[in-house]
């Protein structure tokens, strides 16, 4: 049994959005709904340095998510590689699964009025085909990746988590960061 | 022989009993009969969905194509007109037959419409399927201006969905406060003031007198003498259970049908689910309710002798429209016993934080929580309701 | 003949309303107020509404755009086409519409109700669907759109208002069909969703690998290069991801249209494709005749970088009626290419990609890869760069979005002072005798007074002028910091670094060159790589050209040999200038070449595939009160696929193909290991052409088609010849079919080009192509100019609205325009989902805003004597204090009183001082000061 999650090098992402527009193009998604969304943010830290970096994200598949817990139709669910994806047949479009989400993942379409997120592209890579934002990273820092089969050692080198996202210990997100030393300008 | 299974009605109810039969027995015969001439599909989404996108066919609860797939026959636009218990069978409109061994009777809800004088002119319309949808989405091309009697959830969610359209709105509620069985005065009265400033008027308890007009409705008085001007009125003022057939059949009926713990009517081979039963409590008359209650009945259909029990459990109110998140669950009525502790915050994006998609949530977030005896029993949140989950893994876990 | 019923008739009269303006004309002769207009101005106004000749004006007529989308030829489409098929329907291209325009859709509606027999219960639920799903919502979204039109002639609106009232209130039934007397067809099969292989098109260093889906000329979505056997993959970035969202665009230009009114007025007349012919080739014959070939100019214009280009052909043609003013520099690389001949005496000095990861310390001054996409593998090579642990530095005024990656250090110097940088890194590496002695002996001229040319006094040299021989000033850190604004310490430990890691890489990308001594920015870099030696290294850098790279065979038009006649030629940034005063200009103020003077003025100008015009030349209030005058520049034809700021200003508009509907080829201009092949996507939009195709009828009409089209008519010819001229070359290149189907070919044997490496290697038998056959850092050719503002040498030299000009006490901010990841230059402006990457803002840093009381997102106006816009704030630490910068490329959109509103720098750029050797684009170099609106 799998337990498939996105693997990004932070340090190699020069933050261009072609990810994010791959993403958006390949799922004919409308303006205001994200899957997968890159920003550079800009801040101080919680010691007054200042801190620049760039960030990729999508849904983060958590082994203990929000939404899928939530959600009161069973729509949203696991898939068979433990991803998780939205059943467009269930989905009631009741918004718990957006509100509950602390990394904004789901979205409500107002075009089809259920919630949208992230499936990892499952039919893609069912066909041989990686996901859209993988196949579109400019740098290759952006992985799908079964995390079973990482040994202990290579997953010491990530973290799933950053000052930037929610603390890991509410969903565990199946996420493994190569951290970027934030740009302090 | 195969048994023969019967479910009356194809909402989710209907849709979820027949497919746990289909999941529990293989081999037996189900059919499953809707009056609507789509098959089932999702009808919440009804309220949320932009209404130029909005198309019947891509609403379906199941592919067209997995009924036959699933050997359940579907038969769209049937109407039932007579149940025989003891015959076990059931007559359609048209004179068909069919025998059941079992049978889920699941015919739902109609709106109810009150005897407001003038409610049959044209542009007065309820809100349950796509034949009704098809006539609103059909006036709201020429419409300017639409009155929604009824403030609930759907109300609501309606009326947003008219605006985004350019259609002036105004709700009325006959109840002194919005969603009175969910939300306590100090919350209602919030969530009236969010609607009003999102551009939408909203007045409660007021009482309808008349709707306006010659055979076109051009407004709704009330019986203080104010007048509201429209094109369209909407009535969103509940729901009655379809008990009709069930009567007839002689099976108990109150408020709707009425069921045990494990969802059978009166009759041991007749069991009920979704909209239309009364089972125990109030009906609340949610997509889970019946979705749950009708894979329950469908269960219990297969396996009379060890049944499931039909567990209601607490369906929250979550509603997300006019800009703002709105969620409430559990006990929200002050009292002696009840304590609330009520919070406010502003709703700010702080620069080192990432999230792939921001909801709508307004400029602040108003929390109230209501506790018995030193434990949380209920709460309302306005505005960013991403609490809910803390709240109800409390609820659940308790502390 | 049978009786149209009631709905028939409602639904034929919209439908006849839409098809053509002819039948319309017939429509509004019973509106009750038509004799308030002549039949002329009701003309005018139908193509208004209906045929986008008002540049103001795009009302919703396709169900892709009133569905919510701001696109073409989407799913909505594609989600029509198989509703008409389903019902034996074929559509049509009304006019060039796409299928699921509302006059279609109402042909349609008219065809599936009157028809008679078969399954009528079906036929009935399918138009009541096709009512509710597309056609009622198109009714209401186009006769309120029409309502809100200002100018809008009462009768239009309420057409389709009433067709709305009315169908939208009833409720269909059997008796309503019929009455058409035909039968409802069989069912059409769709047509299979497949994959055409295209590329980027824009100008681009990495032009990428696109391959839309397309189904019945539908784009559903935009795959790139995941091939795993290309080593690099050419991917798409996130302006080639969203192509098909910027092309397939309800802003087209449809149909050939004559100005009305004023220049600018935004109003055209639509005229026919041999009427816009005739008018072309009339005015080019005019100009000609009254004054003389170069009266007629082509501006520069990169919004069709294949082998078949608008421009170039245009000069072609023009080629063979006499000539054309021609024009050198680009707005890209003017100074850099321009002084790269004096320095090494070609510009040609561009290494592989793959060089980058021998280098062992990278400086990226003024380059930006991440968003210019300086080659389609920079980015990758620049991680493994990282990846290795060797040193990355940017110099830059900005933290770019490359340099947050990748930087370990970030220099943050006011623009405009590179050279002063330059100068004191410079100053130590002599000091500390840490140059390549031997390099600067064997291959440089002017670096110290033991090797100068003959003749020319002592105290020139450039060791001389870092060490104050003539003006006392020693050239050190510390008067470097007073200029550039970078702490002495931290100049001098780069210097050091710089000077002993072997070897290292001046990464140069265009951004420093383009300022107002934008020459001297660029010989500074090319006199640290020469210092230094390393020059002619892999992994070292030469800062001539970086793009120029000789790799394989550069795809190019090579067939397009049309010499020109006419010998004058201008620097490409001083049109404007030759517009009221070209007979004025002279050779060495001015750069005129080829002859000694004008004789005319321009008179006739091309903007082809162009937003030169207005958008991208500095200065856009000054042209515009150029161009508005018609007797300064009497003809302006421009051809593009938008109506651009540039497109508003034209005498004559041409619609133009898209990449997605034509033909092309190309290769990047960073390099040449693969090249690419555009094959034809979707059938062309309305009444768009591709540039050649009308380009021959003017020809005729000017009486050079044979030596126009020289045996080849098409431009497929062109292509198969030049792939088969190039292939002669390139023996691993496959036959041209292969080339096509496969979308082009990477070459397998990857060149790894090191410029210059052969002049270093092998000097006596490569001298560099310069007068003393070595580098010239000190110039002999410019020193004896004796001017001014020439320096012999690569010396900082202060320019107009620079930071040390007096300016700055009215202006006291220096405003940049980088280049952004959202755009291709103007391209992509108008796209909605480029808008979520990046908004209209300027940014400023937290000191200068707190000065100015502005917080970050709030609205500011940013202003100068040239213009002013109004654009949101971003306060933000990656700008040096003291610098805003406003990405350059957007639409020039000015409000009632002239106040841009797009962030079009433009606005505030200047024309006033071309740099003074390549009399090049200081576009960089901007005073403004901002203030909260």
């Amino acid at each position: 049994m799998a337990t498939y999650g996105f693997v990004y090098d932070q340090t190699r992402c020069i933050g261009c959005n072609a990810c994010q527009m791959a993403c958006k193009d390949g799922h004919d998604l409308e303006a205001g709904l994200f899957f997968r969304r890159t920003q550079t943010l800009e801040y101080t830290d919680d010691q007054g340095r200042l801190t620049i970096m760039h960030y990729s994200g999508s849904c983060n598949h958590c082994q203990d998510a929000p939404c899928v817990k939530h959600c009161p139709t069973g729509a949203m669910h696991r898939q068979e590689d433990e991803t998780v994806a939205v059943d467009p047949e269930k989905c009631i479009g009741c918004g718990t699964c957006t509100w509950v989400c602390p990394y904004g993942a789901p979205k409500v379409s107002h075009k089809t009025g259920r919630s949208m997120k992230c499936d990892a592209c499952l039919d893609r890579r069912k066909e041989g085909r990686e996901p859209l934002c993988v196949e579109a990273c400019l740098t290759h820092c952006l992985r799908l990746v079964d995390l079973d089969t990482l040994t202990e050692e290579e997953k010491q080198l990530y973290t799933n988590t950053l000052p930037i996202l929610p603390s890991p210990e509410k969903t565990h997100p199946n996420l493994l960061i190569l951290a970027k030393e934030a740009s302090r300008g | 022989m195969d048994k023969r299974y019967l479910v009356l009605g194809a909402g989710i109810a209907g849709l979820s009993a027949a497919r746990e039969i289909r999941c529990q027995d293989p081999e037996a015969a189900v059919t499953l009969i809707g009056a609507e001439s789509d098959s089932p599909y999702l009808r919440p989404l009804l309220s949320k969905t932009d209404f130029r996108r909005l198309q019947r066919q891509k609403m379906l609860a199941a592919k067209e194509s997995w009924y036959e797939e699933s050997g359940i026959s579907l038969l769209k636009g049937c109407a039932v007109a007579a149940i025989d218990p003891k015959a076990h069978r059931v007559t359609l409109s048209d004179g068909r037959g069919f025998p059941y061994d079992k049978c889920v009777y699941a015919l739902g809800a109609d709106c109810f419409v009150p005897p407001i004088p003038g409610r049959e002119k044209e542009g007065v319309l309820t809100l349950r399927g796509t034949k009704d949808f098809h006539n609103l989405r059909k006036r709201c091309m020429t419409a300017k201006e639409a009155v929604l009697i009824g403030g609930g959830v759907i109300g609501i969610e309606m009326a947003w969905e008219l605006l985004q359209l350019g259609i002036r709105c105004t709700v009325l509620e006959a109840m002194p406060r919005l969603m009175a069985r969910q939300l306590d005065e100090e919350s209602a009265a919030l969530l009236k003031e969010r609607i009003t400033a999102a551009d939408c008027e909203c007045y409660t308890g007021v009482q309808v007198s008349e709707i306006t007009g010659e055979s076109q409705a051009s407004g709704v008085s009330l019986a203080d003498g104010r007048h509201f001007p429209a094109d369209i009125v909407i009535l969103s003022t509940g729901t009655r259970a379809v008990t009709g057939p069930a009567r007839e059949a002689g099976l108990m009926c109150e408020r709707g049908v009425v069921t045990n713990a494990e969802l059978v009517t009166s009759d041991p081979d007749i069991l009920a689910a979704g909209d239309c039963i009364q089972c125990g409590g109030p009906n609340p008359g949610l997509w889970n309710y019946a979705r749950i209650s009708g894979e329950t009945a469908g269960y219990n259909a297969v396996h009379p002798e060890t049944p499931k029990t039909f567990e209601a459990g607490a369906f929250p109110l979550i509603m997300s429209a006019m800009g703002m998140g709105l969620f409430a669950v559990g006990n929200t009525t002050e009292s002696e016993t009840v304590t609330t502790v009520t919070k406010r915050w502003e709703n700010t994006n702080v620069p080192g934080s990432f999230r792939v998609n921001q909801n709508e949530r307004g400029a602040e977030t108003y929390e109230k929580r209501f506790y018995q005896d030193g434990k949380l029993c209920g709460a309302v949140l306005i505005g960013d309701i991403s609490g809910m989950a803390e709240i109800q893994d409390e609820l659940k876990g308790g502390g | 003949m049978t009786e149209r019923n009631e709905w028939q008739k409602i639904i034929g009269r919209c439908a006849d309303f839409l098809e053509s303006r002819e039948k319309a004309m017939a429509i509004c002769a019973s509106f009750p107020g038509f004799e308030a207009h002549t039949r002329r101005d009701w003309e005018l106004m139908y193509d208004f509404c209906f045929r986008g000749t008002d540049a103001n004006f795009t009302p919703p007529l396709w169900a892709s755009v009133y569905m919510g989308e701001k696109a073409l030829l989407n799913q909505t489409t594609l989600e029509i086409i198989r509703f008409y098929h389903q019902w034996g329907y074929e559509p049509q291209w009304i006019e060039g519409n796409p299928p699921d325009y509302l006059g279609e859709q109402l042909r349609f509606l008219e065809y599936l109700l009157g028809a008679e027999g078969g399954d009528l219960a079906a036929r009935v639920e399918a138009v009541a669907d096709f009512l509710d799903d597309y056609l009622l919502e198109g009714l209401k979204a186009l006769s309120k759109s029409l309502a809100d039109y200002p100018d809008i002639y009462p009768g239009i609106p309420e057409l389709f208002r009433e067709a709305l009232g009315k169908l939208s209130l009833h409720e269909f039934t059997e008796e309503d069909l019929g009455g058409a007397g035909s039968v409802p067809k069989d069912p059409i099969p769709n047509e299979e969703e497949h994959i055409v292989a295209t590329g980027g098109i824009n100008n681009c260093g990495g032009i990428c690998v696109i391959r839309p889906h397309v189904q019945e000329n539908c784009v559903l979505q935009i795959e790139s290069d995941c091939n795993p056997s290309h080593a690099p993959q050419i991917r798409a970035c996130v302006r080639g991801r969203g192509y098909r969202k910027t092309y397939l665009n309800p802003d087209r230009l449809r149909y050939p249209m004559r100005r009305l009114g004023e220049r600018g007025s935004g109003k055209f007349e639509r005229i026919s494709w041999e009427e816009a012919v005739r008018e072309v080739a009339d005015n080019i014959l005019r100009t000609g005749r009254e004054y003389g070939p170069g009266s007629r100019f082509v501006l520069y214009g990169t919004g069709v970088c294949g082998i078949m280009r608008p421009g170039t052909l245009m000069n072609r043609l023009l080629a063979l009626d006499g000539g054309y003013l021609d024009a050198y520099n680009s707005y890209s690389s003017a100074c850099v290419t321009y002084i790269s001949d004096y320095v090494y005496g070609t510009p040609n000095g561009g290494s592989s990609a793959s060089t980058q990861l021998d280098t062992k310390l990278m400086i990226l001054w003024a380059a930006n890869t991440a968003e210019t996409i300086f080659g389609p593998e920079r980015n990758y090579y620049l991680s493994q760069l990282k990846q290795k642990g060797v040193k990355i530095v940017a110099i830059d005024p900005r933290l770019s979005q490359t340099a947050v990656t990748y930087a370990d250090d970030w220099f943050a110097l006011r623009p405009s002072t590179d050279a002063a940088l330059a100068d004191a890194m410079a100053y130590v590496i002599f000091e500390e005798g840490l140059q390549d002695q031997h390099f600067i002996d064997t291959y440089c001229l002017g670096f110290d007074e033991e090797h100068m040319p003959e003749g020319v006094p002592a105290g020139e040299s450039y060791h001389s002028y870092l060490f104050g021989v003539k003006d006392g000033i020693l050239k050190t850190p510390e008067w470097a910091e007073e200029i550039t604004g970078i702490e002495a310490h931290r100049i001098r430990a780069l210097a050091r670094e710089y000077a002993t890691t072997k070897p290292a890489c001046i990464e140069a990308g265009f951004g420093a060159q383009r300022h107002g001594n934008g020459e001297q920015s660029a010989r500074a870099m090319m006199m640290l790589s020469c210092l230094t030696g390393n020059v002619g290294v892999s992994g070292g850098s030469n800062c001539a050209n970086g793009s120029r790279i000789g790799e394989h065979t550069p795809m190019m038009n090579y067939l397009n040999r049309m010499p020109n006649p006419y010998p004058g030629k201008i620097p490409t940034f001083l049109w404007t200038k030759a517009i009221e005063h070209g007979t004025e200009l002279e050779p060495l103020k001015d750069g005129i070449k080829g002859v000694e003077k004008l004789d005319t003025n321009i008179k006739m100008l091309f903007c082809m595939a162009s937003d030169i015009l207005i958008n991208q030349h500095s200065n856009i209030n000054d042209t515009i009160r150029i161009l508005k005058d018609d007797h300064k520049c009497e003809m302006i034809v421009c051809s593009d696929v938008f109506m651009t700021p540039s497109a508003r200003f034209a005498d004559l508009l041409l619609p133009a193909t898209s990449v997605f509907e034509g033909e092309n080829m190309i290769n990047p201009w960073a390099g040449s290991n693969y090249y690419l092949k555009h094959n034809q996507v979707v059938r062309p939009l309305f009444g768009c052409r591709f540039e050649w195709d009308w380009l021959k009828e003017v020809a005729e009409k000017v009486g050079v088609y044979d030596d126009f089209i020289e045996g080849k008519p098409e431009v497929s010819d062109w292509l198969k010849a030049n792939y088969a001229f190039i292939r002669e070359r390139e023996p691993e290149l496959p036959d041209y079919e292969t080339f096509s189907r496969e979308g082009g070919w990477q070459f397998k044997e990857q060149i790894k080009a090191v410029g210059f490496e052969q002049e270093i290697r092998d000097p006596a038998n490569h001298p560099f192509p310069t007068p003393s056959g070595k580098i010239e850092i000190f110039s002999e050719r410019l020193y004896d100019l004796h001017q001014p503002d020439v320096a012999a040498i690569p010396r900082y030299m202060p320019c107009p609205e620079g930071p040390e000009d007096p300016l700055k006490e009215k202006y006291p901010l220096q405003l940049i325009g980088w280049h952004t990841r959202r755009r291709a230059h103007s391209i992509h402006d108008n796209n909605e989902w480029q808008d979520e990457v990046e908004k209209p803002g300027v940014w400023i840093h937290p000191a200068d805003a707190a000065a100015r009381g502005i917080q970050d997102g709030e609205m500011t106006e940013v202003y100068n004597d040239r213009g002013c816009i109004r654009i949101p704030a971003i306060v933000t630490q990656r700008i040096r204090q003291g610098v805003a910068a406003i990405s350059q490329g957007g639409w020039f959109t000015p409000d009632k009183q002239g106040t841009d509103i797009r962030g079009s720098i433009n606005v505030l750029t200047s024309t006033a001082y071309p740099t003074p050797i390549a009399k090049g684009n200081p576009q960089h170099t901007n005073l403004v000061e901002i203030r909260k609106a």
